[in-house]
């Protein structure tokens, strides 16, 4: 392999390929982080409804 | 049920136009650098990546401004907290795409030299930032801190920048000579394409990142009303 290809193999490529994949591990902790808060409201929701079914106040 | 976000959805599909021609105008547009090589299309992605951390930290520190001269509103807070955050993601990106730059060009992964100390000295002062925040209780005790230490942390970036005129430097400097950038028409054009795309990046992760934090303050509040009723 010649120096120059041998250049862009160990590091153009390399340099290209760490901004997609931070970018997309960045894209998917604020993706997850997201949904693990929409599932919390969802549950939090429930009880609230359940809360005022319940004429006593106490959660079942 | 998670609510349709349009707006997110078309800057998201702009940003990745955006990318995939930066990526296009970067590797197969530009011309191969006499002395570099093509390993000198690293500069490409690497001067956008470092503009977008440029930029995260200025509207950080706006945004901190604003917290503290504006009643303290939270959606400064939240601006500001997801730009340090880019910020720092795009730190880590810029100094790892400087050393892939540097092993080839330099012959080292790392030198001390001024820009690359600077740069490295401001990503952790705003890792610090995250880190402090994580550790105070109080949320608004909390965002009045948050606001102060990212306006006196905001001195690294200019510091930085400055960092190749105001010492000796091997890191090349974009603005010290007339004609900016000192680059043939070609390499302008990918490096002003890099440089659009990237921001349309770091809105759309600004927007992606904001609406977590949002998401978290209904759920403290509703938890809050769940407990106390």
């Amino acid at each position: 392999m010649s120096p120059e290809m041998s250049d862009i193999a160990s590091f153009l490529i390399p340099a290209y390929i760490i901004f997609w994949l931070l970018t997309f591990l960045y894209v998917f902790s604020i993706r997850s982080r997201q949904r693990n808060l929409e599932r919390d409201l969802d549950a939090l929701k429930k009880v609230v409804e359940k809360k005022q079914g319940d004429p006593t106040g106490k959660p079942m | 049920m998670a609510k349709r976000d349009t707006l997110g959805m078309v800057l998201t599909g702009l940003a990745l136009l955006a990318v995939g021609a930066a990526t296009f105008f970067a590797l197969g547009y530009a011309p191969t650098e006499r002395v570099m090589g093509d390993v000198q299309r690293i500069f490409y992605f690497h001067v956008g990546i470092a503009w977008v951390g440029g930029l995260a930290l200025f509207v950080a520190f706006v945004s901190s401004i604003l917290y503290l001269g504006r009643g303290e509103s939270r959606t400064y807070d939240i601006i500001a907290l997801s730009s340090v955050e880019i910020g720092v993601v795009f730190g880590i990106m810029v100094i790892a795409s400087g050393m892939l730059w540097a092993r080839p060009v330099w012959n080292t992964w790392w030198t001390w030299d001024p820009r690359l100390t600077t740069t490295a000295i401001t990503l952790f002062i705003y890792l610090a930032y995250l880190m402090l925040r994580g550790a105070i209780d109080d949320p608004q005790r909390r965002a009045r801190f948050a606001a102060v230490y990212a306006i006196i942390g905001f001195a690294s970036v200019p510091v930085t920048f400055f960092a190749t005129r105001w010492w000796n430097t091997i890191h090349p400097d974009l603005f010290s000579q007339g004609d900016f950038p000192p680059l043939a028409s070609p390499m302008k054009v990918a490096m002003f394409v890099s440089l659009f795309a990237f921001t349309l990046v770091y809105l759309v992760l600004l927007r992606a990142r904001a609406r977590v934090e949002q998401a978290a303050d209904e759920v403290s509040l509703l938890k809050q009303n769940v407990l106390s009723s």
